[in-house]
C-alpha cells in the first residue's frame, strides 16, 4: 500500500467520521426541536398579550437602534419602532456620525431640539455630540442621540450608556417588527423564576418581496429571486431548528444582531460590546453566558419561535458574500477571545458541547469541506479516487441536507404557515434541492475568505449596501 | 472500507422519506385549506347561535338547535371550534347575554368534555378545560380545579389558580397557604389583572403569606400590599428587609414606598449602608417619592457616592423635595464638578421639560 492511498484513505475516513458526526448532530437538533416547538405553541396558545401590554409590572424596555447614513429611510423606520405595541419603553437612534441627512431629517420630522442631558459612561464610548428630545409629546418615548463614528457595537455601547430601563432591544434601525414583537420578547424574562433569563431572541424572517408599508409588514410572500429564496430557507432551518434545539438544551450562543433583548445589568457588568469584533452580537452573549458561568449564577439564554423581525436579506452574491466573509470572522473572533472555555469542565454545558460544537461544526465545518475539496481534485489525477464511493458519499450527503431542508419546511407549515401559497411551499422544496449546488459552495467559499481575511487581520465590516423595503412590492401576475 | 451498499441503503432511506414528507406536507395544505373553507361555514353557524342565544330571553327553556349544528356537533373539530367560540363571546360579554351564553354551553352538553379534559394526561388538555370551566363560570367543579393549584405542571398550575381566582375573587387566593411550587412573575401579572376586576374589600390572609416558605408568594403578597395600600402591614412588610431572598428585600423596599409612614424614611436609610447596590438604588429612588426636608443631610451624604447612577437618583430625590432641595443640591461641595455639574444641568433641563 503506497503513502498516498494511505493517506488518501486517512482523509477519506476523518472526512466521514466528521461527517456522520455532523449529520447525527443535525438529526438529533431537528428531533430535539420539535418538542420545544411544541410546547412553546401549545403555551402561547394560553397567553393572552393584552394583560402584558395592560400591566404596569411589565418589564421596561429601551429599544436601542443605531443608524448609520440611514437617511433614505430613517423617518419611516422610526414612525415604525415608535408604533410598537408596548407600554413600558423607550427608543433612542443613535446616529452614528452619519455623514449623510439623516439627524436633519430626524430633527425635522419629530421636531427636535437638543437638551443637557447626562450620559453616565458605564461603557466606554466615543463622544457623543448631543441627545436631542422632540418638544412634541406625541414622541416623548424617542430619544435622539448624536455621536462620533465609532461602528454599530460603539453606538450600541452608548445605547447602554443612556438607556434608564432594565432591559435594552437591540434592532437594526432597518427591520421590520411585528406589532407586538416586544411583548413576545419580553415574557421569557417573567418566567423563570429559578434563573436569571439575561438575554431573548426570536426568529428573523426574510422580508425580500414582502409587502411593507409605512414601515408595517402588510403580506408576506416567498422571495422570487433565488438568492433571498434559499436564505429565506436557510433562516427557516437555523431558527426553527436550530436554535430552538439550543435554547431547549440552554446552550444558545447567539442571539441574532438584529433583533434581542438584554438584561442591561448584566450587560453593563461584562463591559458591553466589543468594538474590535465583527460579530459583536456572538461575542456578547458568550462574553454574558461566560460571566453567569464564573459567577455561578443560574441563567438563561431564551429563544422563542415566533417570527418577531423581518429583515432584508442580500439579493447578490457580492453582498452575500460580504456577509458571510464577517459572519466568519466574528465567529473566529468570538471563539478565539473565550478558548478558555474549550472543554473546560468549569464552564459546564456552555464549554463541553456549545463551544466545542461551535468550533467544530460552525468554524471547522466550511474549512474540513473546502480541504476535502481540494483533496479530491488532487487526487483525481493521480486516479487515486474510488468513483463509485465517492459518487455514493456525496449523493449520501446531498440527499441527508435535501431531507433536513424539507423537514424543516414541514415545521413551518406545521407551525408558523407563513407562506400559504402550495406554488411558495413547492418552490421552496426546488430551492432545498437546489441550494447544496449553488448556495452552498459560495458559503463555504465565503467562510474560506473569512478565514484568510482573519488571518490577514482584515477588520472591515464591509459595505451592505440595501435595496430597501419601503415601497409596497406587487406580485408578478402571468 | 465502508461498504457504498450501506450508503446506498441510506440514500434509499432519506430519499423515501423526503417523497413522503413532501407528500404530507401537499395532503396537509390540502386538507388546511378545506378545513379552513370549512371554518367559514362553522363560523357562520356559530354565529347564528350566539346571536340566537345572546337574544334568548325564555332562560327556563331550551335554546333552539337547529339539527344541522346538532348533527355537526358529533365532529369533534367542531365542537372545539364551537366552544372556542363561545368562550369568546362569554369573555367579551356580561349580564343576562354572558348567562345565555352559559346556558347554551351546558345546554350542548359541552361541560362533560371539559370535565373529562381534567382527566385528561396530556397538559394542554388539562389546561384548556380548566380555562373553559373557569370562563363559562362552572362554580361547581370548585374543588376538582382547586386540586390542581398545585400541579406539578406549570401551565395547568397557573391555570388553575386563574380559575379560582376569577370564580371566589381574593378568596380564591387561599391557595397561596399551600402552593410549594414558585409563582412566576408572568403568574402574578396574570392573577394581578384577574383581582384587578374585583372589589378588594379588606381581604384577609396577607400577613401570613408575607411570611411563607415559598418566596415568591411572599414577594405576591408584598405585590398585593402595594397595590391595595394595606398601610397597616407596614411593620411586617419592613420585616421582609431583613429576608436572605434578595428579591424579596426589592419588592419590600418598593412596597414601603407605597405604604410609607413617619418612621419608613429612618428605616430604609438604616438599612442604606448595610445594602448592596441594588438595594441602595431601590431605596433612593423611593425617597424621590417619599423624601421631605428631614432627609436632605442624608441625601447630600449620598452625592459623595462612588457609583455615579446613585449620585444621579439622589440628584433627582432633592429636586424633587422642593426649592429647599434643589438649592442643597446646587450649593453642595461638587455642584461645579463633573458628574455633579452635568446631572444638575440634565435635572435642570427635566424640571423645564
Amino acid at each position: 500500500m503506497s503513502w498516498q492511498i494511505i493517506l488518501f484513505d486517512f482523509f477519506t475516513y476523518a472526512i466521514l467520521a466528521f461527517s456522520v458526526t455532523l449529520i447525527s448532530c443535525y438529526i438529533f437538533i431537528g428531533i430535539y426541536s420539535i418538542d420545544e416547538v411544541r410546547n412553546y405553541l401549545h403555551k402561547n396558545s394560553f397567553t393572552d398579550y393584552r394583560i402584558l401590554a395592560a400591566s404596569t409590572q411589565t418589564p421596561s424596555i429601551s429599544i436601542l437602534a443605531p443608524a448609520y447614513n440611514e437617511g433614505a429611510n430613517i423617518i419611516e423606520n422610526v414612525r415604525s419602532l415608535l408604533s410598537i405595541y408596548y407600554n413600558n419603553m423607550e427608543v433612542i437612534i443613535i446616529n452614528d456620525g452619519s455623514k449623510d441627512d439623516s439627524l436633519e431629517k430626524l430633527i425635522a420630522a419629530y421636531d427636535l431640539y437638543k437638551v443637557d442631558f447626562f450620559v453616565n459612561e458605564q461603557i466606554k464610548t466615543k463622544k457623543v455630540r448631543g441627545v436631542y428630545k422632540s418638544r412634541n409629546n406625541v414622541y416623548r418615548k424617542l430619544l435622539v442621540v448624536d455621536k462620533e463614528n465609532g461602528g454599530k457595537a460603539d453606538a450600541l455601547n452608548v445605547g447602554v450608556n443612556i438607556a434608564k430601563n432594565n432591559y435594552v432591544v437591540c434592532i437594526d434601525v432597518d427591520c421590520v417588527l411585528e406589532q407586538d414583537a416586544l411583548l413576545k420578547l419580553a415574557k421569557p424574562f417573567l418566567e423563570y423564576p429559578n434563573h436569571r433569563v439575561i438575554a431573548t431572541g426570536g426568529v428573523i424572517r426574510i422580508a425580500n418581496g414582502c409587502e411593507i408599508e409605512k414601515g408595517r409588514l402588510v403580506k408576506v410572500r416567498l422571495p422570487q429571486q433565488f438568492l433571498p429564496r434559499v436564505q429565506t430557507l436557510e433562516y427557516i432551518r437555523a431558527f426553527l431548528l436550530g436554535r430552538m434545539a439550543w435554547s431547549r438544551l440552554n446552550g444558545l450562543l447567539l442571539i441574532s444582531g438584529a433583533f434581542g433583548a438584554f438584561d442591561k445589568e448584566i450587560v453593563i457588568k461584562c463591559g458591553g460590546y466589543d468594538h474590535k469584533t465583527v460579530g459583536e452580537d456572538m461575542e456578547l452573549v458568550v462574553r454574558m453566558r461566560r460571566y453567569m458561568e464564573e459567577i455561578r449564577q443560574p441563567y438563561k439564554v431564551a429563544f422563542i419561535p415566533d417570527p418577531l423581525c423581518w429583515t432584508e436579506a442580500p439579493a447578490t452574491f457580492k453582498i452575500l458574500g460580504r456577509q458571510r466573509n464577517r459572519w466568519t470572522r466574528g465567529t473566529i473572533e468570538t471563539l478565539r477571545l473565550h478558548k478558555i472555555m474549550f472543554f473546560n469542565p468549569r464552564y459546564g454545558f456552555l464549554g463541553m458541547v456549545s463551544y466545542p460544537y461551535w468550533f467544530f461544526f460552525e468554524f471547522l465545518a466550511p474549512i474540513i469541506e473546502f480541504v476535502g475539496m481540494a483533496v479530491f481534485l488532487i487526487s483525481c489525477p493521480f486516479g487515486l479516487i474510488n468513483w463509485g464511493f465517492f459518487l455514493t458519499l456525496l449523493a449520501f450527503i446531498f440527499c441527508f441536507g435535501v431531507l433536513y431542508s424539507i423537514f424543516a419546511i414541514l415545521m413551518e407549515v406545521l407551525t408558523y404557515y407563513q407562506y400559504k401559497r402550495q406554488k411558495d411551499i413547492l418552490n421552496l422544496i426546488l430551492t432545498a434541492v437546489l441550494e447544496p449546488f449553488v448556495f452552498h459552495p459560495f458559503v463555504v467559499w465565503c467562510a474560506i475568505r473569512g478565514n484568510i481575511d482573519f488571518l490577514r487581520k482584515k477588520n472591515s465590516w464591509g459595505e451592505m449596501t440595501r435595496q430597501g423595503l419601503s415601497s409596497p412590492q406587487k406580485p408578478n401576475r402571468k | 472500507m465502508v461498504k457504498p451498499q450501506y450508503f446506498i441503503l441510506a440514500i434509499c432511506c432519506f430519499i423515501i422519506i423526503a417523497l413522503l414528507l413532501v407528500a404530507f406536507i401537499l395532503i396537509y395544505i390540502h386538507l388546511k385549506n378545506i378545513r379552513s373553507k370549512k371554518q367559514q361555514k362553522w363560523a357562520h353557524m356559530a354565529r347564528f347561535l350566539i346571536r340566537k342565544a345572546i337574544f334568548f330571553e325564555e332562560i327556563q327553556n331550551h335554546i333552539p338547535i337547529t339539527t344541522r349544528v346538532q348533527k355537526t356537533l358529533t365532529d369533534v373539530s367542531f365542537r372545539r371550534f364551537l366552544t372556542e367560540e363561545l368562550l369568546k363571546a362569554k369573555k367579551n360579554l356580561s349580564g343576562s347575554a354572558a348567562d345565555n351564553i352559559r346556558h347554551l354551553y351546558l345546554q350542548l352538553n359541552l361541560d362533560r368534555y371539559a370535565l373529562a379534559g381534567l382527566k385528561n394526561r396530556r397538559w394542554y388538555i388539562k389546561a384548556q378545560s380548566i380555562q373553559e370551566l373557569s370562563v363559562i363560570g362552572l362554580k361547581e367543579h370548585l374543588v376538582k380545579l382547586y386540586r390542581l393549584t398545585n400541579n406539578v405542571n406549570d401551565l395547568v398550575r397557573m391555570e388553575a389558580q386563574i380559575a379560582v381566582v376569577n370564580f371566589y375573587g381574593f378568596e380564591g387566593l387561599r391557595f397561596l397557604d399551600v402552593v410549594s411550587y414558585p409563582i412566576t412573575e408572568w403568574q402574578q401579572i396574570k392573577l394581578l389583572q384577574e383581582l384587578s376586576k374585583i372589589s378588594p374589600d379588606n381581604f384577609n390572609g396577607i400577613e401570613k403569606w408575607l411570611k411563607s416558605a415559598n418566596k415568591t408568594v411572599v414577594i405576591f403578597a408584598l405585590k398585593l400590599v402595594q397595590n391595595y395600600h394595606r398601610f397597616e402591614l407596614h411593620d411586617v412588610v419592613a420585616e421582609c428587609l431583613n429576608d436572605v431572598n434578595q428579591h424579596v428585600k426589592f419588592q419590600a423596599i418598593i412596597t414601603l414606598g407605597e405604604i410609607f409612614d413617619a418612621g419608613t424614611s429612618d428605616l430604609l436609610m438604616g438599612k442604606f449602608l448595610s445594602s448592596d447596590l441594588k438595594h441602595q438604588l431601590a431605596i433612593i429612588k423611593v425617597f424621590q417619592n417619599i423624601a421631605t426636608e428631614d432627609e436632605i443631610p442624608f441625601l447630600l451624604d449620598q452625592l459623595n457616592h462612588a457609583n455615579v447612577d446613585i449620585v444621579l437618583q439622589t440628584a433627582g430625590a432633592l429636586t424633587k423635595i422642593g426649592p429647599i432641595g434643589i438649592n442643597s443640591l446646587t450649593n453642595h461641595e461638587l455642584a461645579q464638578e463633573y458628574p455633579l455639574n452635568e446631572i444638575i444641568a440634565h435635572l435642570k433641563n427635566e424640571l423645564v421639560a
